[in-house]
């Protein structure tokens, strides 16, 4: 198994200009939450010509389709329509799963998440700075989408947030 | 329960929280009893909070990253 780069992931994403913000896991560890995950979400902005520059991150980033079936992932066509009709994409990359969640349970998608994200340094050298979701909003998301993981998770998150606010 | 459905969903999106009482009500509603038990707070996690919160954000990511990798290999050891 190749090592897991979310860092990576996201160069390829911000190098192809794709304006999107991360969230679930590797949000709430920026935010400070100590867990762990083996994925990068994000949250795309749907317009058509964020999408084309996906795609082309996606083609770089040799993204195929992960299911339960095939974790290594099936080969997809993946296009800016399709990537429209449906709310959720799990794909494998060269560098690690990255998730598509194209508007996350709980909320109203980008433009909803753009508006308490932050912009934060994820890596020094070279620098790489991404709009990331608040820790609230994660939560949200979390509490929303109701899955036993999610739930899980909830006690930590809620823990980090009152002790983020001090 | 009287609720009105705007009430109802401001509660399912996250806007708004219902009060203690009227959770009660809604559980109620439901055919369910709410039940409440109390347990320790578990201090390992605040103290991993606490160190997590002293980082930069890079730094906390790297050290995840770190962590993942570090399982990963053992598991691909321990599996031949």
């Amino acid at each position: 198994m190749a090592e897991f780069d979310p860092v990576g992931i996201l160069r390829v994403l911000v190098e192809h200009e794709v304006d999107l913000v991360v969230v679930g896991g590797i949000a709430a560890r920026l935010r400070g939450a100590p867990l762990l995950t083996q994925d990068v979400d994000i949250t795309p902005s749907g317009t058509r010509k964020n999408l084309h520059r996906l795609v082309a991150a996606l083609q770089v980033l040799d993204a195929r389709l992960r299911t339960a079936a095939e974790p290594d992932g099936v080969p997809f066509p993946f296009d800016p329509v399709l990537l429209e009709t449906t709310p959720m994409w799990t794909l494998t990359t060269r560098l690690g799963d990255l998730d598509l969640v194209m508007s996350p349970a709980g909320t109203g998608g980008f433009q909803d998440l753009s508006r308490d994200a932050d912009e934060l340094l994820v890596a020094e050298s070279p620098q790489l700075i991404v709009k990331v979701a608040s820790l609230a909003d994660v939560i949200r998301s979390k509490e929303a989408a109701g899955r036993e993981k999610d739930r899980a998770a909830l006690p930590l998150l809620r823990r980090t947030l009152e002790e983020s606010q001090g | 329960m009287g609720s009105h459905q705007s009430v109802v969903a401001r509660w399912e999106t996250g806007r708004t929280h219902p009060d203690f009482d009227t959770v009660v009500s809604v559980v109620r509603a439901a055919g369910f009893e709410l039940g409440i038990s109390l347990h320790h707070g578990d201090q390992h996690d605040l103290a991993l909070i606490r160190r997590e919160l002293t980082l930069l954000p890079h730094q906390r990511l790297s050290g995840m990253i770190d962590a993942v990798n570090k399982l990963n290999a053992m598991q691909a050891t321990a599996g031949g």
